[in-house]
Parts: C-alpha cells; structure tokens; sequence
C-alpha cells in the first residue's frame, strides 16, 4: 500500500454522476425547515429552552448564572449496585477485579448490568455474553460494519443489550435484543438501523421510508410506532445521559444526547467538551456538556496529572455519579489506545486515574474512533 | 461577501465535486448525497459571512460532519448496490474495491485525512486547515492510516495475488 495506489481512487470517485437537477430544491427545502425551526426555537426563548425540554427541568438559570456554585448531587436512581469497571487488554477483558480471558483479541466490549459483551479479532463478529465467571455464551450474530462502528448497543443501567443482524449484506436487517438478566433473546424485528436502548426500551428505524421510529419495551414484550419526542423524553429520564450541542438541523433529535463519547481537553486542569458538533457550524461555539438533569458537567484532573496531550472521551458510566474517562492517545491504533482510565464522582467533579497505561493498549467499552 | 444568489450557482457548480469527496468518506452513494446537502444547508446560514472562495469553507463542513456525525446514523453505513465501475488506467475492479472497502474500515479521522491528502491530493497543510488539527497531527494520521492500511487483509491478499503473476 503506498499513496500511489489511493491516488487511483480519485479517479474511482471522478465516476460518480454528481449532477442532479433536484439538488439545488432539496437544499432550500433543508434550508426551509430549518429556517423555521429556528424561528420556532427563537419564539419560545433560546436552544437552552430545547435543552430544558430534554432534561426534564429549567436549565435557564443555570446558563445564566456566572458561578453558580458547585453541582448538587442528582437523585440517584440506581436499582443495582455500581457496575464495574470494564476494558479490553489483548485477549483479556478486566471487568472490575475479574480477568477475563477470551483466548482472541479483543475488539469490542460492553456492559450491562449483568456483565458484559463482546466481540473478537477474526470471529466472523459473533457476540458473547458473560460476567466473568463462566464460559461466554455465543449469543449472536452482529451485522457487517466498518472497523469501530459496532452497531451493538446495551442499556445502562438495564440487562438489554440489542445488535443489528443481517444474514447477506443485502437482505433484510432485524434488531436482535437480548435480555442478559433473562439469557435469551426477546425480540427480533425487522429494522434497518439501532438507534437507541434505554432501560427496558429499544429503538430503531423501521426502514420503510427512513423516519419511522419503532420501540420494543421489554417490560411489556409489545413493540409499537413511536415519535422522536417520545425517545427524547425517554432518554431525558435517564441520569446516565449527557446532552452534548446542538444536533445537525436534519436530525430529529435537537440535541445530540448520548451516555458516552463526549470528548474533552485539558485546559489547566478543566476538561473543555471538543466534541465537533458540541463546536457548531463555525467551529467556536462551544456547548457545555450537560446531565440529563440539565445540571453542566464540570470536570477537573488534579494539578499533577500529566495528560496534556491526550485526548479524553466519557466510555462508561458505572452508576448515576460515577463515570469513567478514558484519556488516550489521539493517534494510536484502533480499536485499542494506549491511555488512563479516569474514575470521575460527577457531583464533586474532580477525576482520578482509576487505571494507568500500561505498555499493552486498551479497548475501552463501546465505540472510541 | 457572497450572495444568495451566489449560493445556487455554487451549488450547482461545485456539488459534484464535493459529492466526490463526500462518497470517498462514506462510501455509500445516498449517504455521501445526504452529508453533501446536510454541509450546503449548514453553509447557507453563514453564507453572507464568508469572506472569498467559500468552497474550503463548505469543505471543511462536511470534513466535520462526516467526522462527528457518528451516532445517529454514520456508525450504521450499510453497503448500497450501486459501485461505479473503474475506467480504464483506475485498475481492476476488485483492486477498487477491496482498496474501497479497506478505506472505509479505517477509523472516519484517518479516513477522512486519507481523502484529503492522498485521494485529492491536498498538502499537508491545507488538510489541517480543513481538519482542524495540526500539521503535525495530519502527518501522524496519515502514517497511522497507511500503516492500517498496509496491514488489511483484503489488500494484503490483492498484493499476494499480483506478486504471485
């Protein structure tokens, strides 16, 4: 492989037919609902008022207030105690004081509150299931993805975890869910894309027409037609969500709301959210990241923590006040990142490594391009 | 100061070349159409902002989205039916293919540095400009991007093959 091999794909993609005459009315038409949106958002307030809406309470003061003290402690909602923490070293996964080992590298891994999934090197993307202390059970079949884009997806808290399956790449796609306090699948319907899992609720695009949102609830084993306000109030109800910008004006959802992947940096000893779409259109409007509770998260590394030239995403939430940072190397190589795992008590705000490097890369819970 | 005006001749004029580099990041032909029109729509509320050629600005629009757009939809790209088919002097079609799919498993950043500086042939400097980033950093994406590159199966097979010949 050498730049002169990918030089040739330039002229590949010079194939493309990128005329199209309707392109230019299905901008305005973008333009037109966003424009009115917008005008909709300016009527009722401010984006803050999108941002309330969400988190389930008034977030206007807080915005407002240029020291507003530090961050109360949020009402816990914790039905299980703190999951423990989990990532992939090798072939080994460490899952709180457990070594698992999986007798393959390991690619992807992901809690429940039951213990965790995942996937290894040259397995033909079979999905196991454990807690640690038995051999996995292969418990499925995860659709073909690129390299860091599993579409597996687990509740937190909850026991679902729910993947996307197709047999071909060309036939139908179903939304597999499994329930790993129960140990079986509960559902598979027909779905082109997981969107989200929240608690005993999944979500997914049906596929028909690209907007129609469905739901399976476990708790009732019904799955029904839904609209995006209903995923939104929803997730709004889960402290474990951060609120991360404004979404692009084509997304349903108003705000990008999601339990991990808000990136930071230093600044000091302040972690910043760098997330490209907390920065906006112009690259400089940076949002804060906030708890679903509309409460900002305020975060902080001791003064001798030496992680200037690291990048740090949120990977885990391990109940409703701790969550795990993982602070890695920008440039290293996927899936695994040499790095720090920093245990964060959101109320108080200040993160501790939790877990240093160490001379074998990790792979930190869920997806971290 | 560009006009509203200026915007639809833009559009026509310049979308399919950025709906090139749009596939390149995606891979898939509607997606590639939906991150070009989601970066003109964007634009358009700053268009009477820019100052000069408005093209590097759009650019690093969809650079941007197709980077971070990652949750609701980009980390669900399915493969569509529609490849186009080599011309001659672009190699075999399997050689495109497997250096397209090899592309796309890359992670989106060194994807999308790969596009940039080797694909559209941008220098080192401009792709930081439209990334964001430091040159230092492009230049350490693209060893990182190559070095994946080098190691991915389906290319190391199409190599094995053609020395084989």
């Amino acid at each position: 492989m050498n730049p002169e091999d990918l030089r040739s794909l330039a002229g590949y993609a010079s194939l493309l037919d990128g005329q199209r005459p309707e392109r230019l009315a299905e901008v305005h038409e973008r333009i037109g609902v966003a424009r009115r949106r917008r005008a909709i958002a300016a009527s009722v307030g401010i984006a803050g008022v999108v941002l309330a809406v969400l988190a389930g309470v008034a977030t206007y003061s807080v915005r407002h207030d240029p020291d507003p003290g530090p961050v109360e402690k949020p009402e816990p909602t914790i039905v299980k105690d703190a999951r423990p923490l989990l990532y992939a070293e090798g072939t080994t996964i460490n899952y709180g004081d457990q070594a698992y080992d999986t007798g393959r590298v390991v690619e992807f891994v992901e809690a429940t509150d039951d213990g965790f999934v995942y996937l290894t090197e040259n397995d033909g993307r079979r999905l196991y299931f454990t807690d640690g202390s038995y051999e996995a059970d292969r418990i499925g079949l995860v659709a073909p993805g690129h390299v860091g884009a599993y579409p597996v997806l687990t509740a937190n808290p909850g026991s679902l975890v729910a993947w996307e399956y197709a047999p071909t790449s060309a036939a139908q796609r179903e939304i597999v869910v499994y329930d790993t306090d129960r140990h079986e699948i509960v559902a598979s319907p027909a779905g082109s894309s997981l969107v989200a899992v929240n608690g005993d609720r999944v979500y997914w695009d049906s596929g028909r027409d690209g907007r129609s949102l469905m739901r399976f609830d476990n708790s009732t084993g019904t799955h029904e037609a839904v609209t995006w306000g209903s995923l939104r109030a929803d997730l709004a109800s889960n402290p474990r969500m951060l609120i991360i910008g404004r979404a692009p004006d084509n997304i349903e959802l108003p705000a990008v709301t999601a339990q991990r992947l808000a990136y930071f940096k230093l600044v000091g000893t302040r972690l910043v959210a760098t997330d490209s779409i907390s920065r906006g259109v112009d690259g400089n409007t940076t949002e804060p990241t906030r708890l679903a509770d509309g409460r900002p998260l305020r975060l902080t590394v001791p003064r001798e923590y030496d992680g200037t030239e690291e990048s740090l995403a949120a990977v885990q939430w391990l109940d409703d006040d701790h969550l795990v940072l993982f602070a890695y190397h920008e440039h290293n190589e996927f899936p695994s990142h040499t790095g720090d795992f920093l245990a964060c008590p959101v109320p108080a705000g200040t993160c501790l490594v939790a877990v240093p490097a160490s001379e074998t890369p990790y792979v930190p819970p869920g997806d971290v391009p | 100061m560009a006009s509203e005006v200026e915007f639809d001749e833009f559009v026509v004029a310049r979308s399919p070349a950025l709906l090139r580099t749009a596939y390149l990041l995606t891979r898939d032909v509607q997606l590639a159409e939906d991150l070009l029109q989601t970066a003109l729509t964007k634009a358009w509320f700053s268009w009477t902002r820019i100052d000069g050629d408005p093209e590097p600005y759009v650019r690093r629009i969809l650079i941007n989205t197709s980077v971070s757009w990652w949750r609701r939809r980009w980390t669900h790209e399915t493969p569509t039916g529609f490849v186009p088919e080599p011309a001659p002097g672009v190699g075999s079609a399997a050689d495109v293919h497997d250096l397209v799919q090899a592309l796309v498993r890359l992670p989106r950043r060194q994807r999308a540095v790969v596009v940039l500086r080797y694909i559209e042939d941008r220098t080192e400097a401009d792709t930081a400009s439209l990334m964001g980033c430091s040159v230092g950093t492009i230049k350490s994406q693209c060893a990182k991007a190559l070095k994946n590159l080098r190691k991915d199966a389906a290319l190391r097979v199409a190599a094995d093959e053609r020395s084989a010949l």
